[in-house]
């Protein structure tokens, strides 16, 4: 069964191959650095949450 | 046609001539004679419309220093008695078509620039840029504040009127908007960092003073004056946003942005197809990087019209255009990137003329859209100087801060009362 | 080299200070600033002005306390004046202020507020590690996987459907998901999430169980056998209705690897239908050994020479190190395994110390595997078994904050720690909750798992301390605690520590999570010793 480039990005011969995107908790991303890893951290909010009648007005104009 | 269409179309045409709209500088003179509607006894300011008791250290502190200016007052005492009265009227830059940074109060005799826009009509004023420091638009007052904007009245302003008459003989007006788009592309943003844009500025001016034949010392002074204050280009580019704005303003249905604003304790703005209804919520406090012996504890709420230079697509819009100014962020070159990035998301459109070398020469983001605004989460973001919150003291440091989603909240509200939505 | 350095002579206010001059050395005032920030922050520094002598500049000097007389410094010079507590503080500020402005200032952390910014700016990332709140992680997996980007979510509480949609869709795209509800991903020696330090090696494990996958990989690596890949697929990709998708794609995945040579599988028992498809898969495409360990599982025969069969976890490692070589397994007997009638001996001593009338185990876990190893030998062991994550032959802990007879709580479910960080992170609930169950009169044995590695406490058993000695202290009768350590002499932790720290509290400390559970059952049970025996040779023993 061939594989394709994609999984193959997690067939590494050692960590200094691998990139990871930490995306949610930053404690992840530090132990991560700690471990010499190359990484980076994308520090995410929850989309917003609107008012009813905002999101009322919004579906009629947009 | 649909509601949203409409709205697209209108937005359209609003950024549109938000983009085409020229900048020409034709002249400068006492507020008082060119500024229309503005009386005897009124003082102008920043932002959405205050009281004096409502204002902040840096505003009372300029008022105070403008009634003395006039001579209505011999002491900041005296001044603060008429202000308390009511006996001065206030009232907002933007109401009579002006603009100023910080405090951005304007008095009768002060000299003030007027940028035209031959392609759309509309014109627009600021008054001078005193420099860094101990500076009025910072709540300055004493004698050294006062003697400075007594020379600028005395000896600079004169100069500048003799340079910009020859320059209109000759050739209509100096244009403005090709020095900013110049120095977008030279490590300026145009609203923080105008080190280029004064440098070329005083490129253009520099044979018309020659020309004006004036006294040597006096052209001297005017000269130094200007080199030394990176800031002198401000108000001009501050001007020049604010007809690029109003081409786009009063257009019926449009949902862009016309005026951000702040008076140092409100933040206001305008929208294009709601005119000029102020709406308003309190002035956040910048976060940024301090002078030696500052903190975030010292500052005060954002204040100044300069916010009008990100509503026209520049400035803190264009943050990616000037690494320099990033270490304000407290950042990366990438993050300055990251910023003008999340601005595409709540813009129109990206300018046709303005554009930023780091991103491909990509235009900056143009026309704050308060729907996307409301859908995105995203709140338009400035840099700014940060004031003291007392009286005098000056600049404290520089930072980013952002306009309250509540704003864009009230005027969709509005919007929706005023075009019939249910 | 720039400019030339020249001390003035002044008088400052600072108890060590010093002011040099950079002639000729111009830097924007605002990179400046920053640089005086970071100055500022060296620990012993007082103040710090690296500005341009720029009139202003040299009137702030003043204002600051570096009084000076005769400063001969143009606006074109750089000051550099620091004041701080101690010479030292001094020398590292300078340090810190040369090393600045040589190498400019600049992040070495890579933020982003924004995730196109962030995938715009790093075209190459192998896989993302995704640990938001699990309603919105829909969004941003789809985003990932249709540019080719390989999952690990940790995250708990996604949807089933959202689940299915992701996983469908990242076969299409052929990349890994791993997870959702995955603790764990080991990738050459990585740690994703909570993980291990752990060796390199040429052992491949599939887990569908976090803590299972830390306690096989951790103990493997203590005996000198690497892991090459621990790939967590999460807590529901064994269900029906997911039906063991990432499972077969990580097993696919290690099969083709040249340098995993043998693989094993780990999970609680999956649903019958998807429990048929990966055994199906496993006989039909996997020719490396694989050890196959469903916690819980009933007694297999295996129909390939290549397939294994273990029920817990301990007899996974084993196993393992029965396939890998001889001196391997011997060594993994010797510091794992204890003999039955050892066990026996120590459980009679240990039962000595108690009253008649304390009859009841009591667990307290932070790892979910290790609450269904443990179900899985106690419910051999002892009648009126309790869970709030029972297993076949287990009843359900109703109210899970209030025990009853036997009970085993897994303190990582949901209803502890909605709103609060997990119990590896944070062990509030659970020493409070020991020192709840060490009231009763009727408790005999407490047992406990404490989990090291990335992610979790700084120190675990520390945390335990206070709660640990109070109750050894107690006049109110003896408990005896029996606990298990899983982790490696590489993890922050350091799991020796771990072990001798709880050593000396009076924690009866076991190798392995089996082992704990099996010793806490013979203080209580009420088998026969012919039972016992039988019990021990098909879980303990391989």
């Amino acid at each position: 069964m061939s594989m394709d480039k994609r999984i193959h990005k997690l067939k590494v011969n050692d960590k200094n191959e691998l990139n990871i995107l930490n995306i949610g908790l930053e404690i992840f991303y530090n132990d991560l650095r700690k471990q010499g890893v190359n990484a980076i951290h994308v520090a995410w909010k929850p989309p917003v949450k609107l008012e009813k009648d905002i999101e009322d007005i919004l579906s009629k104009v947009m | 046609m649909s509601l949203a269409e409409e709205i697209e179309k209108a937005n359209e045409t609003a950024v549109n001539r938000m983009m085409e709209a020229q900048a020409l500088w034709v002249d400068i003179g006492e507020a008082r004679k060119i500024i229309p509607g503005f009386k005897d006894m009124m003082l102008t300011h920043a932002g959405p419309p205050i009281t004096w008791n409502k204002a902040s250290g840096p505003l009372r502190g300029a008022l105070i220093g403008a009634a003395i200016l006039e001579g209505w007052a011999n002491s900041p005492d005296e001044a603060i008695k008429l202000l308390e009265r009511g006996e001065i009227v206030l009232k907002p830059n933007h109401e009579l078509n002006a603009v100023g940074p910080m405090a951005g109060v304007i008095s009768p005799s002060m000299p003030v620039i007027v940028v035209k826009d031959p392609k759309y009509g509309n014109y627009a004023y600021s008054n001078l840029n005193e420099g860094i420091g101990k500076v009025l638009r910072y709540g300055a007052y004493d004698k050294s504040v006062l003697d400075r904007l007594k020379w600028m009245h005395d000896e600079l302003y004169p100069a500048l009127k003799a340079a910009v008459d020859l320059i209109v003989k000759e050739k209509g007006g100096l244009d403005l908007k090709s020095i900013i788009a110049q120095a977008l592309n030279m490590g300026d943003e145009c609203h923080n960092r105008h080190m280029a844009a004064t440098s070329l500025f005083i490129n253009e001016v520099m044979e018309y003073l020659i020309k004006a034949d004036l006294p040597k010392d006096q052209l001297l002074r005017v000269l130094s004056f200007m080199k030394n204050n990176t800031f002198t280009f401000l108000n001009f580019a501050m001007a020049a946003a604010k007809v690029f704005t109003l081409a786009g303003h009063n257009i019926k249905y449009s949902t862009i942005v016309t005026v951000m604003s702040r008076n140092g304790t409100e933040v206001g703005i305008w929208v294009s197809g709601l005119g000029n209804t102020w709406f308003t919520a309190p002035a956040p406090i910048p976060k940024g990087v301090f002078f030696p012996g500052f903190s975030q504890n010292d500052a005060n709420p954002d204040i100044g019209d300069s916010a009008i230079t990100e509503t026209a697509g520049f400035g803190g819009f264009a943050m990616a255009a000037a690494p320099a100014i990033i270490s304000w962020v407290g950042g990366t070159v990438d993050y300055a990137l990251e910023i003008t990035n999340k601005m595409y998301q709540i813009t129109h459109t990206k300018h046709r003329y303005f554009k930023i070398p780091y991103l491909s020469f990509q235009g900056t983001p143009v026309g704050i859209d308060i729907r996307k605004v409301l859908k995105t989460g995203i709140e338009p973001t400035l840099n700014t100087g940060i004031a003291h919150k007392e009286p005098g003291v000056g600049q404290i440091g520089a930072g980013i801060v952002s306009i309250p989603m509540d704003l864009f909240k009230q005027a969709l509200r509005k919007y929706a009362e005023v075009y019939g939505i249910t | 080299m720039r400019g030339e350095k020249s001390s003035l002579k002044i008088r400052v206010r600072y108890p060590y200070y010093t002011v040099n001059v950079k002639k000729g050395y111009y830097m924007d005032s605002i990179q400046l600033l920053k640089i005086s920030e970071e100055v500022k922050k060296v620990p012993g520094v007082l103040e710090a002005l690296i500005a341009m002598g720029t009139d202003t500049n040299k009137e702030l000097l003043k204002m600051l306390g570096f009084s000076y007389e005769d400063l001969n410094v143009t606006p074109n010079d750089l000051i550099i004046a620091i004041g701080a507590e101690s010479e030292d503080a001094l020398k590292n500020a300078v340090n810190t202020a040369e090393r600045l402005l040589e190498e400019g200032i600049g992040e070495t952390r890579e933020y982003y507020a924004d995730l196109d910014t962030a995938l715009s700016k790093n075209p190459d990332i192998s896989i993302a590690l995704i640990s938001i709140p699990g309603q919105y992680v829909k969004d941003v997996a789809m985003k990932l996987i249709d540019r080719g980007i390989n999952l690990h979510i940790f995250s708990d509480n996604v949807p089933i459907n959202d689940e299915i949609e992701i996983k469908k869709r990242a076969l299409e795209k052929n990349v890994l998901v791993l997870g959702p509800g995955a603790g764990t991903v080991i990738i050459k020696g990585v740690g994703l999430g909570f993980a291990d330090k752990v060796n390199v090696g040429s052992v491949g494990i599939v887990a569908a169980s976090g803590t299972g996958l830390q306690e096989v990989s951790s103990l493997l690596s203590e005996i000198g056998i690497g892991i090459s890949y621990g790939l967590g697929v999460g807590g529901n990709d064994v269900k029906n209705a997911i039906g063991g998708i990432m499972t077969i794609k990580a097993l696919e995945f290690l099969q083709n690897d040249d340098d995993t040579k043998v693989l094993a599988l780990i999970s609680k028992v999956p649903d019958r239908e998807t429990e048929e498809k990966i055994l199906n898969y496993i006989y039909n495409n996997v020719s490396k050994p694989v050890i196959i360990n469903f916690l819980g599982g009933h007694a297999r025969e295996s129909a390939k020479g290549n397939v294994y069969f273990t029920y817990t976890l301990h007899q996974t490692i084993l196993k393992i190190a029965k396939v890998i070589s001889e001196n391997k397994y011997v060594e993994a007997r010797n510091k794992y395994l204890l003999s039955f009638d050892e066990l026996i001996r120590l459980a009679d001593e240990l039962k000595r110390e108690l009253s008649s009338s304390q009859r009841f185990v009591r667990g307290l876990f932070t790892g979910g595997s290790f609450v269904n190893e443990t179900l899985v030998i106690l419910r051999e062991l002892v009648n009126d078994l309790y869970s709030n994550a029972p297993i076949e032959g287990v009843a359900e802990l109703k109210n899970p904050f209030k025990s009853i007879a036997n009970s085993i709580i897994d303190l990582g479910d949901e209803v502890f720690t909605r709103g609060r960080p997990h119990p590896m992170i944070d062990p509030t609930i659970r020493v409070n909750r020991l020192l709840e169950e060490a009231n009763y009169d009727d408790v005999a044995v407490i047992l406990m798992d404490f989990v090291l590695g990335y992610g979790s406490h700084d120190d675990p058993v520390g945390a335990h301390a206070d709660a640990i000695k109070h109750i050894m202290e107690s006049s109110k009768g003896k408990k005896v605690i029996i606990a298990h350590v899983c982790g490696t002499s590489e993890d922050p932790q350091n799991v020796v520590e771990q072990v001798n720290k709880l050593r000396s509290l009076g924690v009866i400390v076991m190798p392995t999570n089996a082992l704990a559970a099996f010793l806490a059952g013979l203080i209580v049970t009420n088998k026969s010793i012919e039972k016992l025996k039988y019990v021990y040779d098909g879980l303990i023993e391989v």
